[in-house]
């Protein structure tokens, strides 16, 4: 280890103890990230990563191993000292960034005097003043990395800075993180995003082996009658569209993908499909009915940015769940589920005692369970490794081979390699892609 | 002795008597003495601290629920298309919110009794007279107001459900 580097590990261990069992999340890790670098842990979705980054955080302690950051054991802080360094030693900003916000302030006055400059440079110069819960998935992300450049730490922390955000906003954030590290500060990070990697002067890979597999199988256009269809559909707040005149025709057995930038208008698109809000005009119609109604679960299914697992059911259980409420029984086809995306080992865990990208894939699984007409899905792939993102490709592949029509919006643009149909949403118009 | 009637009948009838009383009090004298009237000031002091406790478990049921609420709106958004009825979800929370409640008031009067039993024998305001203090546990009063708690709390968490189910999914899972 350089007697220079800022943050070290030496033989860092973690398991975590539940009901299901225990969990060894780190095994004797070892790490040195030098002054003014970048370091990104990278590896599979529950690989340890953000346990290890929580560590460093002192917001947790790890069972062996030491930490020591600018020289201190961070583990045995306490009290004061404690608290002095997460304030002034280590931001820490979570995977979540809502977590490591207030929700009912805003952004300015989050990021203190004099700061609103640092909130800019990361395109929130019009956000300012917005609560923080006001700000979509991605402006959380990003002022939450303002809040934490702001505080002037000579260390950052930060899990998945860029999974929730479009090229052009992670182009942001990667530029702002190379400014910190220009001026000298360290930052240790987790991701999986493949710019943000080349701009790491350290790579730790904390389960090396795990490859995405090879090619990518895209989906045929499918023609026949439409099992979903979206005709010039809109929806306006506050008096300014955010999608307007929107159409999309999905039949059985098609995977489609509309892609676009974060704050483009896919989420509300992909709500108003869902009937989770109603559209100023236009309509929906599923299996070639039109509906004001609330569709049931089998109808059409829904994988939002916030998944929503039942905090107190197993990971099993929460996948079983819709065919349990509708009166159903089909433990294969969960069991088949879980280990299509990797979770048969976790099926008696709890969703806390799982990484978040393990919640996404348990959160399709609940979708897909009851083999739904219609499939929604709202940036599947936004917290999996290239490993893992492949499982989710697979898994809806299986589904639209199984019939289910699936609609998947992100802001990836390799994910139109798995889709037969594409299209592009800017500023709330969409175009079929050429 | 001990007798029940109007003093002036009473009195007149011992010192006829070969009982030969030295003292004869009255409960009106007894309600007047200064320690027993410190005593029901304290009581009473007690009772009030009682109900604000009561008050503000109340209140704590009502953020917890809305916590709750918050939380997990969209799960149960989710859950009503998978199947959840409405009846099933408000009495999923309905039972939540009572089972809450029940225990923690089961728990409450359990340590009363407890921490009753060996205080009692210390909070004799007249020490020099008899009788000793007597600890009457008031069974149907604990188990009356256990009742209305949990009534209360099952109330309220059905309450609650009705406005989950009225509350706006959508702008949850847009600041997701």
């Amino acid at each position: 280890m350089p007697e220079t580097a800022v943050v070290t590990c030496r033989g860092v261990s973690k398991t975590y103890v539940a009901a299901a069992g225990s969990v060894e999340a780190l095994h004797a890790v070892e790490l040195a990230v030098e002054a003014g670098t970048i370091a990104a842990l990278v590896g599979r979705s529950g690989s340890g990563k953000s346990t290890l980054l929580r560590l460093i955080a002192s917001l947790d302690e790890p069972d062996a191993g030491r930490i020591a950051v600018l020289g201190t054991d961070v583990a045995a802080l306490r009290g004061r000292a404690l608290r002095r360094y997460r304030r002034t030693s280590a931001a820490y900003v979570a995977q979540r960034a809502a977590a490591s916000l207030v929700p009912h302030l805003t952004v300015r006055e989050q990021l203190g005097a004099g700061n609103a400059e640092t909130a800019a440079g990361l395109g929130l110069a019009s956000r300012l003043d917005a609560r923080a819960e006001q700000l979509s998935g991605g402006e959380q992300a990003r002022a939450a990395l303002a809040v934490a450049l702001a505080r002037d730490t000579p260390v950052l922390l930060l899990d998945e800075p860029t999974a929730e955000l479009d090229r052009a906003a992670a182009t942001l954030v990667i530029g702002a993180l190379a400014t910190a590290a220009a001026e000298g500060r360290t930052v240790v990070l987790t991701t999986h995003d493949e710019d943000l990697l080349e701009l790491a002067s350290t790579t730790i890979d904390l389960a090396p082996g795990a490859e995405a597999p090879e090619g990518v199988h895209r989906r045929a256009t499918v023609t026949g009658p439409a099992l979903l269809e979206v005709r010039r559909l809109s929806k306006a707040y506050r008096g300014r569209f955010v999608v307007e005149d929107a159409s999309v025709r999905l039949g059985r057995g098609e995977l489609g993908v509309v892609l676009g930038r974060s704050g483009s208008g896919k989420s509300t698109l992909l709500m108003a499909i869902g009937r989770f809000l109603r559209p100023d005009a236009g309509s929906v119609a599923i299996a070639g009915a039109e509906t004001q109604a609330v569709p049931p679960w089998h109808t059409l299914a829904y994988l939002a940015q916030r998944f929503a697992l039942l905090p107190e059911l197993s990971v099993r259980e929460n996948v079983a769940l819709p065919l349990r409420l509708s009166g159903e029984r089909d433990d294969a086809r969960v069991t088949a589920l879980l280990d299509q995306l990797a979770l048969g080992e976790l099926a008696d865990r709890k969703p806390a005692e799982i990484s978040i990208g393990q919640q996404q894939r348990a959160a399709l699984a609940r979708a897909l369970a009851p083999r739904p007409a219609v499939l929604v899905a709202d940036e599947p792939t936004s917290h999996q490794d290239r490993a893992s993102a492949a499982l989710v490709w697979d898994a809806l592949s299986a589904a639209a081979d199984d019939g289910t029509a699936c609609l998947v919006a992100t802001h990836e643009e390799a994910a139109a390699a798995h889709a037969g149909r594409v299209w592009r949403i800017v500023d709330g118009r969409v175009t079929p892609d050429s | 002795m001990w007798a029940r009637g109007s003093p002036a009948a009473i009195e007149p009838a011992l010192a006829a008597s070969s009982l030969a009383p030295f003292y004869v009090t009255t409960p009106s004298h007894i309600r007047e003495n200064g320690s027993v009237g410190a005593a029901r000031r304290s009581y009473r002091f007690v009772t009030v601290i009682a109900i604000a406790a009561g008050a503000l478990s109340l209140l704590s049921l009502l953020l917890y629920l809305q916590a709750r609420q918050r939380s997990q709106r969209i799960a149960t958004a989710l859950a009503r298309r998978m199947g959840l009825g409405r009846l099933g979800d408000a009495a999923a929370l309905a039972l939540e919110a009572g089972a809450v409640v029940a225990v923690a008031t089961g728990v409450g009067g359990l340590v009363a009794v407890l921490t009753a039993a060996p205080v009692i024998g210390h909070v004799d305001p007249l020490p020099l007279y008899a009788p000793r203090p007597v600890a009457v546990i008031p069974w149907l009063t604990l188990a009356a107001s256990t009742a209305a708690a949990t009534a209360a709390g099952m109330l309220v968490g059905a309450a609650a459900a009705v406005l989950a189910a009225r509350s706006d999914v959508a702008e949850a899972l847009r600041v997701a």
